[in-house]
């Protein structure tokens, strides 16, 4: 049974053979290959953040230890760093969300893809970037800005490959039939054209033609701000509405709670990144707009929560069978909590504290890792099998994939968030040197190193089923698990009209 | 958008009935379908919570309090989130006390060597605390030394010392300097009259070619001046505040521009007390 | 209306305002910063940088500095950064007026360095620091960075600018550490950073 729950046919759908893909509609045939071009470019890119994570994890704890490579230019913590982030959210987040977001693009609409070629040349433009960009934060080549370290030319090249998929995707919302859009739509509208309005100014007035002085930190931020909340979560919440109702059978319970949820995040979205610059050399209406904005971000995030909540009520048993539901439900309550403690920790009597330590480091590892990973990871392991025809392989790995993120996360969620509160209090008090300040964080680094361990290892093992699944498919599986999934799916049809 | 909400009822309506019959009925086969269905039901029409709508209010009322309250009147030159005395912003926060600042600027410093209590290192950095050269008359040979530096032996207080101190000159505006010595003959049982940005710009004018430091012998060599002009130091050039403090019992000199110590009026030797009095009428001096 | 054209045109013009507000705002307000003028030695602040130091800002950039040291002081009500010496008045725009690369940083591993120019005048401190860093304590998550500097055999006299190491890390007899040309931009660079000349919009602190 637990083979099974992932995949969920079109009820109704007649199965027939097992290895032949003709079942897949025509618009998931179109764009099966780009789908699966970014969803490994992702994994591929999940594992070289990973890497790059431990490594730089290990060297704030211990700077000079061997194996964290001390004195190798290209290896040190102000490169390793940055990489890490760098293909975590470009690479791996970014490429797994455009994958998702064209899959679920093509459940509402019509054949999107003469050819699928299109999808792909802007996927290798993006991968040709990502290589470039990496090459060259490693040899020293950065802007030093922060998610912005990618020399402008290759912000040019990732730029090409990103204008490509979000005319796609906006040309699709827009020209389908009129009617009813749905919620996965309106936000899908959303992160693309945002996300390439927010590359390309960035880009742009940073790089191309950068203005000197304090203007330049404020771009920056307001794109970082933007990147997250109008990029990132778009997509997961995309892929959330659509497959939680989906994997649950249920409709989603609050037509008003999503408007609500989608226009408080477009309204207020743009405006938070002033909060990581509190008490910097900005105008003071400039900050405490970022602080309103990002307050008032946890009714849209409280209403999504809501209706997620609503939805789910009574049927949270599923989680224990489904792995998919399971990671986006998981995903969808991280969200809540981060939210709420990121505008917490943006006002200013707790910023002061918070500001410059490691609660801040926490907070958006809790967004990427937490929220946003889980949602994608969720997606991936819905997705994968559906478009493959094919099963994942080692259930276990899933499990173990799940739990070593979970215990991992709050793990790091502890960890950092004491060991920042007194890094906080620590440079708050001016009688405290700084040598003191970093003596205290010591053991904090440690269980932060151990942790990241954890996390890898989890990103690794799905790395692992992802390609397992790529490269290995057994026919008499299939065949077994295609019957079952016709049985399941005239369940599932009875099951459903007597629901309506 | 309420129209647009309207519409939606409406269509929700049968178009979600119809898109769960779908479901039951037949897709045909799934490979010639040229139209996916969207298999996903429309979201039903469930309220808003009550809590929800708290939420919203109570956002929007603190939202605007919030930012109407600290936004320095939305002006590209207020940084501070709480301006002082309700004045544009967080520029005009009165004439902060010259020691304050001199205290301040001290610390960032001369601490390094001269030690936070004045005291000096022992056969290193000779003392400022009852030092000669800081409290005594000579106003120009200390304004002097603290421009150029000092390199060599010297005797301070009895102690010999033979060490260099770096010119100051470049790091400090007069206002500043005067600001340091003003506190340091105030500070740490010293009590010597405070010195004004004018009087540092007179000796370093006067030695504006010179740039090596100091040796002791040249600066007993150089006839002793007890400098006078100007007021006291109070705020940084540029800052509009309501008024210099005058020193001494005379009236303050036409302070009214946003300088200090511009006044041409000659005081005189202002009486050995280190506060910068304030009997003027000008607004309090902040805290 | 189309509803859909309703969608596009919210969310494209909820985005602008933000836009508006955070980028057009900022880049046309500060685009006409003027420096200025003290009234009493003449002297106008902020000072524009040398070109060693534009070249350090770049070392400091590739070497990723940013990511553990701040380079902007908070006001009173907002930090205690000024209690800490780490400067005597808040940061303004027009302290960074001249800055092509503003690092203002968001995380305090290590001290802020807005000032560090005025706390340390020797380079020696410097290259002290950056060669190994653990001369300040020995849980310092600051790297080492030896490939700003290189060991070389002494030609006759010792160079002006050989950094002064003592015990294991010192080089053997005969030779010197010498910072390379990279190693010094970035040590003028950092001696540049000083932010406690007055400005009339930014007070000097009063506690």
């Amino acid at each position: 049974m637990k083979e099974t729950a992932f995949l969920q046919s079109e009820p109704g759908a007649r199965v027939e053979s097992t290895s032949d893909l003709s079942e897949l509609s025509i618009s998931e045939r179109s764009i099966r290959m780009p789908v699966l071009f970014f969803f490994g470019s992702g994994v591929f890119w999940l594992v070289i953040a990973s890497i790059f994570y431990l490594l730089s994890s290990a060297q704030i704890h211990v700077p000079t230890a061997w194996w964290t490579f001390p004195g190798i230019p290209w290896l040190s913590f102000g490169r390793s760093h940055p990489v890490f982030l760098n293909c975590y959210v470009y690479g791996w987040a970014t490429c797994s969300g455009i994958g998702t977001g064209i899959w679920l693009l093509s459940r509402f609409s019509a054949p999107p893809l003469r050819s699928p070629w299109f999808l792909i040349i802007a996927g290798v433009l993006w991968n040709i970037g990502m290589t470039t960009g990496v090459l060259s934060i490693l040899a020293g080549s950065t802007t030093g800005r922060e998610l912005l370290e990618f020399p402008p030319e290759t912000a040019f090249i990732l730029f090409l490959g990103l204008a490509m998929v979000s005319l796609w995707a906006v040309t699709i919302i827009l020209n389908r039939k009129p009617g009813t859009t749905y919620v996965s739509q309106w936000y899908l509208l959303g992160a693309f054209l945002w996300f390439a309005w927010l590359y390309a100014t960035a880009n742009f007035a940073l790089g191309f033609a950068p203005v000197p002085g304090a203007a330049q930190p404020a771009i920056n931020w307001w794109y970082v701000g933007g990147l997250v909340d109008l990029w990132l979560t778009p997509i997961a919440l995309a892929t959330a509405y659509y497959l939680i109702p989906k994997l649950v059978g249920r409709p989603i319970y609050s037509y008003r709670l999503a408007l609500l949820g989608f226009w408080g995040l477009a309204l207020f979205g743009g405006w938070t990144g002033m909060t990581h610059l509190i008490g910097g050399p900005l105008p003071a209406w400039m900050i405490t707009a970022s602080i309103v904005a990002k307050v008032l971000m946890l009714i849209p995030v409280l209403a999504v929560g809501a209706n997620f909540h609503l939805t789910m009520k009574g049927h949270f048993g599923g989680l224990r069978d489904n792995h998919g539901l399971r990671f986006i439900v998981t995903g969808t309550v991280i969200y809540t909590a981060y939210a709420f403690a990121g505008s917490i920790i943006s006002t200013r009597s707790i910023a002061q504290f918070t500001q410059f330590t490691f609660v801040t480091v926490i907070q958006n590892q809790l967004g990427l890792f937490g929220f946003y990973s889980m949602i994608l990871f969720g997606a991936v392991y819905y997705i994968v099998p559906r478009l493959l025809k094919r099963e994942w392989l080692f259930h276990k790995l899933i499990e173990a994939h799940f739990w070593l993120l979970v215990v991992g996360l709050g793990l790091l969620l502890l960890d950092l968030t004491i060991g920042g509160l007194i890094q906080g209090f620590g440079l708050e008090d001016p009688q405290v040197p700084m040598i003191a300040v970093n003596d205290l964080l010591e053991p904090f680094l440690a269980i932060q190193n151990f942790t990241a361990l954890l996390l890898v290892a989890a990103n690794l093992g799905f790395a692992m089923a992802f390609t397992l699944i790529l490269l290995i498919s057994t026919p008499a599986r299939q065949r077994r698990v295609a019957i079952e999934q016709s049985n399941e799916a005239s369940e599932n049809t009875e099951a459903e009209v007597s629901v309506a | 958008m309420s129209s647009t909400h309207e519409d939606q009822v409406e269509e929700a309506g049968p178009e979600s009935d119809e898109q769960f019959q779908k479901t039951g009925s037949e897709q045909s086969s799934s490979a010639g379908r040229s139209e996916p269905a969207q298999e996903v039901p429309e979201p039903e029409q469930g309220p808003i919570p009550i809590w929800l709508i708290g939420v919203i209010g109570l956002g929007i009322f603190w939202a605007g309090a919030y930012l109407f309250s600290f936004s320095g009147g939305f002006k590209a030159d207020v940084f501070d989130f709480e301006p002082k005395y309700g004045a544009e912003g967080g520029g005009a926060k009165g004439a902060p006390d010259p020691k304050v600042v001199g205290k301040a600027l001290f610390s960032s410093n001369c601490v390094t060597c001269h030690q936070a209590t004045g005291l000096g290192v022992p056969g290193q950095y000779p003392p400022l605390a009852g030092s000669e050269v800081e409290l005594g008359d000579a106003t120009n040979h200390l304004i002097a030394i603290v421009l150029k530096g000092l390199q060599g032996p010297v005797v301070v207080e009895g102690k010999p010392f033979n060490n260099a101190m770096q010119a100051w000159e470049a790091q400090y505006t007069d206002s500043q300097l005067a600001a340091i010595l003003t506190y340091v003959r105030s500070d740490w049982g010293n009590s010597a009259p405070p010195i004004s940005a004018d009087m540092v710009k007179q000796i370093r004018a006067e030695f504006k070619d010179r740039k090596e430091q100091w040796t002791w012998p040249e600066i007993e060599k150089m006839p002793p001046k007890n400098l006078t002009g100007g007021a006291p130091p109070a705020a940084p050039a540029g800052q509009q505040k309501p008024g210099t403090p005058a020193s001494g019992s005379q009236p303050p000199a036409s302070n009214s521009q946003p300088q200090p110590a511009a006044a041409n009026a000659q005081t005189t030797q202002p009486p050995p007390q280190s506060q910068p009095p304030a009997p003027t009428p000008a607004p309090a001096t902040a805290p | 209306m189309n509803k859909i054209n309703g969608l596009f045109f919210g969310v494209f013009f909820l985005f602008g305002i933000s836009w508006l507000g955070l980028v057009a705002y900022p880049y046309l307000t500060f685009a006409g910063l003027r420096q200025s003028k003290d009234d009493a030695t003449g002297a106008l602040a902020p000072q524009g940088n040398p070109g060693t130091a534009t070249q350090g800002a770049r070392v400091y950039a590739a070497n990723g500095c940013f990511y553990c040291h701040s380079q902007y002081i908070r006001g009173e009500d907002e930090g205690n950064d000024i209690a800490r010496k780490w400067g005597t008045r808040r940061t303004v725009p027009r302290d960074y007026m001249f800055d092509q690369q503003v690092f203002l940083g968001t995380s305090r591993l290590g001290a802020d360095l807005s000032n560090v120019g005025v706390r340390q005048t020797d380079p020696q401190w410097f290259y002290r620091i950056l060669y190994n860093p653990h001369t300040m304590s020995h849980q310092v998550s600051m790297p080492a960075y030896r490939w700003l500097f290189e060991t070389r055999e002494i030609q006759g006299q010792p160079s002006a600018d050989a950094v002064k190491l003592e015990g294991v890390i010192a080089p053997p007899s005969g030779y010197e550490v010498v910072p390379t040309a990279d190693g010094k931009a970035l040590v003028q660079y950092l001696l540049s950073l000083k932010k406690n000349y007055p400005l009339p919009e930014a007070p000097e602190a009063t506690e």
